[in-house]
């Protein structure tokens, strides 16, 4: 800590007395989106290891719960009326979720002219439900993971283009692979309708590629900034291992060498390609011989022959990236920062890379990485060393005081204010992984509002009835804080309970009795410093 | 017609200001004249994506330049475009212009308070954006740096030494990288809603006795970010029931036409105006990263920085507050334009710096041409100018810490860029 860091605190501190083991209550923490009080009477009954198991073959059919609330989900769409449509304000169910994309590619079909609401539907509805699902569903792991892809693979679906067809992207990819095999999820990835046209490679032609895909596929999505080497050589020959056909690094040259092998990866989306040959309009990847740069390629050191059959360009590109050393330690380095801590040590990093790199061919390539990072040593001592970004934050809140909840767009903007735009992050690198882009003085503030805001239902998620939710008609203050410090931080902590009832000028002694009280100290609790962590 | 006489004007002919803006505008003349002998404020408006510096200000003249690009890329010097010509430019045959965008910043051009920087930015050869914005707000200019060293922002390090309540402000809902490590440092969009806490003073005092119990970084940044709030929302200006009057509104000028900076310019005028020590801001204009169709977004984008930057430099003349404003971004764009309409990641950029005490109605640096055996790689604008040259003159003339915040730079050609 430095000397001015010091001269800006107004307080004199205590040391810290946590502990680092995680229990079962910090697990759901970290692996999850909080512990519910399901959960824990749930979990007392299964050693940590076998729920882990079956976290990591989640299946939707045994999750009744969650499934039962997305169908019945209203989300409300309001508009005013134009020349081209009436007015409507109505709650509707979810309809695009499972759309395929022709349908939706059908909402912006030439000659039809639909509200900017109408249009932004299908995003709003992927969002609207991955807080649902953030909150309710019983397969919490992979709601992590999908986060996790979804940042890692972003792309911005608040730009309309890209929202259109992101139910499909949510579907179809992230869902499907995030514990899958990572060279199948790459592949998808990079021939879906959303990559394509966030990063522009669906307008890449032979001649002069669009570079923007094959960037960040090198430096974002597979070998990472680390293996970026341009800085120091700038011939593909200089580059370490090079000459024996594995180099250690990638430079420009293997950037541009990759764009070229994307040409003609793009999207049926009704362009003339030339005379009579029109893509069709499906919204679909489309493959087109003539965009393509037949020519021989290098990438990474490895030559590609000319003329090789449609896409084995592109595939080859995501073999050699997809399977190289690089790729394994910066994805298991990223998988520890989200699921250990801001600083995970380079031994776990180098172990769960060999996980990594072993399984490159089995189906469930990431969910064994996910195993073994979680099951680590390092794992289970790393209590409280993440940050809550407002995500966790306000589901870990709806899961722990068990209201009743409904996801709503205003809750969406709060969480965005507080720095998480939820499908919505503008450039490819996704949110921050490390605690201090969460935690500063605009992003704290948020916090505040948006646990103040779901605490007394100013964003329309439901009613938080402190008292009917521990049955507490006739409880001493005092016990009722301290039964809420049990439920929100699965721990007692009676000096907390000091403060809180000293701050609100309450007796312990006191019976509680009006919600009002009884809602500001529900909301204290979640304000505190030691609740934005995980 | 100076700063001082230019307030005078308005506060005689007091066309453009209601009873209650003649009062605030001569309360802040008063209270700022006696201290502004002081540093001007420094801002920092980071053009995010990779601005193509040559479809702002490009050499019309230059053969390499008119035929490597199609006519709505470049800056055109034909008929129906009226070309911004720059006198005093890096080659004054080769016809160096502004893009006709940009003609509120040309005005400033012409009367000597605008610098144009060409062919600036890092050493390194870095085409991601990343790495190259981490670099620039860092204050290095090798990626080795990165890993090793701790990473306080270049605005951090200038700032040393100049703890005001609120040193540093970033526009936006997230401190920038630029100010990273710096205590007195407040994020936020913009003040038009207040900095209010839920539940007001209770809350404050709960979490104030909360946080002398922990040591953490989350009790730290509680700490933080409630000293700051309070600081702040108690100097801003209110309406008389008590609501906040929203920055740059119904006051004297108007940021009608300055798109995102519209929100976030008015917020550090008016943060500038409180007195908490404010020394550094740094805003974010993005969209610059136009692989795709890029004409058209970029000439927009530089009309609003144009019009922003120049209703900005008019407000902050009128509060009587010193400023000077850097325009930067991470890398300019590849010579040749793709078929996509767009340009990819390049190398060298356009900067601008705008102020008072800025040496303007020039451009410096050194062209190093557009012949494909001049360029960087064969296709990019090469560096000739380092980023850290054009900072560290900067913060000389912003009265700050220069000593800190380029360690081991030394540069032996200063540009002369500050008065």
């Amino acid at each position: 800590m430095t000397a001015s860091h010091d001269k800006a605190k107004p307080f004199v501190r205590r040391a810290s007395l946590i502990k680092p083991e995680m229990n079962v209550f910090d697990t759901f923490n970290r692996l999850g989106f909080g512990a519910g009080i399901p959960d824990l009477e749930r979990f007392k009954m299964q050693h940590i290891m076998a729920w882990l198991d079956e976290q990591l073959h989640p299946d939707d059919k045994e999750d009744q719960v969650c499934q039962k609330r997305l169908s019945e989900l209203r989300i409300p769409i309001r508009y005013g009326k134009s020349k081209d449509w009436p007015a409507v304000d109505e709650m509707r169910p979810v309809q695009y979720l499972n759309a395929e994309p022709e349908e939706l590619v059908a909402l912006t079909a030439p000659g039809k002219s639909r509200s900017y609401q109408e249009l932004q539907r299908p995003r709003v509805e992927v969002a609207i439900a991955t807080l649902l699902r953030a909150v309710y569903s019983r397969w919490q792991l992979r709601e992590v993971l999908v986060d996790f892809w979804h940042n890692h693979f972003n792309v911005n679906a608040w730009d309309q283009n890209i929202g259109l067809l992101f139910p499909v992207y949510d579907r179809s990819i992230i869902r499907q692979y995030c514990l899958g095999n990572f060279r199948q999820m790459l592949e998808a990835v990079a021939q879906s309708t959303s990559m394509l046209t966030y990063l522009n490679n669906r307008s890449s032609r032979t001649g002069a590629p669009n570079e923007n895909y094959a960037r960040e596929l090198f430096e974002l999505h597979t070998m990472g900034e680390d293996a970026y080497m341009n800085s120091l050589y700038n011939r593909w020959r200089q580059v370490p291992g090079a000459p024996r056909g594995k180099p250690e690094g990638y430079i420009d040259q293997d950037v541009y060498e990759a764009a070229r092998a994307f040409t003609g990866w793009a999207v049926a989306d009704g362009t003339r390609i030339s005379g009579d040959e029109i893509l069709p309009r499906t919204g679909r990847f489309a493959y087109v011989p003539s965009w393509h740069d037949n020519y021989q390629k290098r990438v990474l050191a490895c030559e590609f022959d000319p003329y090789q059959p449609e896409m084995v360009d592109g595939r080859k590109v995501l073999d050699l990236l997809s399977s190289h050393a690089a790729t394994a330690h910066y994805l298991a380095k990223k998988l520890c920062l989200r699921l250990v801590s801001d600083n995970p040590s380079e031994s776990l990093i180098k172990s769960a890379a060999k996980i990594w790199k072993e399984n490159q061919h089995q189906n469930d390539q990431i969910a064994r990485m996910v195993h073994y990072i979680a099951s680590s040593p390092e794992f289970l001592k790393s209590r409280g060393a993440k940050t809550k970004r407002p995500l966790e934050l306000m589901a870990s809140f709806v899961r722990g005081t068990g209201f009743d909840f409904t996801p709503t767009e205003a809750l969406i903007n709060q969480m965005a204010a507080g720095g998480q735009r939820i499908f919505g992050w503008p450039t490819p690198d996704g949110h921050p992984m490390k605690s201090d882009y969460w935690l500063g003085s605009n992003a704290m503030r948020q916090r505040w509002i948006l646990i103040y805001g779901l605490a007394s239902n100013q964003f329309g998620n439901g009613v938080m009835d402190p008292i009917a939710l521990v049955l507490a008609q006739k409880m001493t203050a005092g016990t009722f804080t301290d039964t809420w410090i049990k439920r929100l931080y699965g721990r007692d902590n009676p000096r907390l309970t000091k403060l809180v009832l000293s701050s609100a000028s309450y007796n312990p002694d006191t019976v509680i009795t009006r919600i009002n009280d009884a809602r500001k100290i529900v909301t204290w609790l979640a304000m505190a410093p030691e609740y934005q962590r995980c | 017609m100076n700063r001082r006489d230019f307030l005078k004007a308005v506060v005689a002919s007091g066309c453009f200001l209601g009873a209650g803006g003649i009062r605030n505008l001569l309360q802040a003349s008063t209270a700022k004249t006696s201290a502004s002998v002081s540093a001007p404020l420094l801002v920092i408006v980071f053009l995010r994506g990779g601005a193509d510096g040559l479809q702002l200000v490009g050499p019309t003249g230059d053969l390499y330049y008119v035929s490597s690009r199609p006519p709505q890329m470049r800056v055109a010097d034909s008929a129906d475009v009226k070309a911004l010509i720059l006198s005093s430019s890096l080659d004054d045959r080769l016809g160096f212009a502004m893009n006709a965008s940009g003609s509120p910043l040309f005005d400033h051009y012409r009367q000597g308070r605008l610098a144009v920087i060409h062919a600036v930015g890092l050493t390194d050869a870095t085409r991601s954006h990343f790495v190259a914005e981490r670099l620039i707000e860092t204050g290095f200019t090798s990626e080795s740096q990165l890993n090793t060293s701790s990473q306080t922002g270049w605005l951090t390090r200038a700032v040393t030494g100049k703890h005001g309540p609120v040193s540093g402000f970033s526009a936006a809902a997230s401190s920038m990288l630029s100010q990273h490590g710096l205590s007195e440092a407040l994020a936020a969009p913009d003040l038009d809603g207040g900095l209010a806490v839920p539940m007001g003073d209770t809350t404050i005092k709960f979490l104030e006795k909360v946080v002398v119990q922990d040591n953490s970084i989350w009790a730290d940044a509680t700490a933080r970010t409630l000293s700051i709030l309070q600081t702040i929302d108690r100097r801003q200006p209110r309406d008389a029931s008590g609501r906040i009057v929203p920055a740059g509104m119904g006051t004297r000028v108007s940021y009608k036409g300055a798109g995102d900076l519209a929100r976030s310019l008015p917020a550090v005028a008016r943060l500038a105006s409180m007195e908490v020590g404010l020394s550094v801001s740094s805003i974010d204009f993005g969209g610059w990263d136009t692989h795709v169709s890029q004409s058209g977004t970029v000439n927009t984008l530089f009309r609003q920085l144009a019009t922003g930057l120049a209703v900005f430099q008019e407000d902050m003349a009128i509060r009587n507050i010193p400023v000077t404003t850097v325009v930067m971004t991470e890398f300019g764009r590849r010579v040749r334009a793709n078929k996509s309409d767009g340009t990819d990641h390049g190398h060298a950029a356009c900067w601008f710096v705008l102020g008072d005490k800025v040496r303007g109605g020039r451009m410096y640096g050194q062209w190093p041409g557009l012949a494909t055996s001049s360029l960087d790689n064969g296709v990019d604008l090469k560096v000739t100018t380092d980023y850290r040259l054009v900072l560290k003159e900067v913060i000389q003339a912003s009265m700050l810490d220069v000593s800190k915040t380029f360690p081991g730079y030394l540069p032996y050609n200063p540009l002369g860029l500050m008065g």
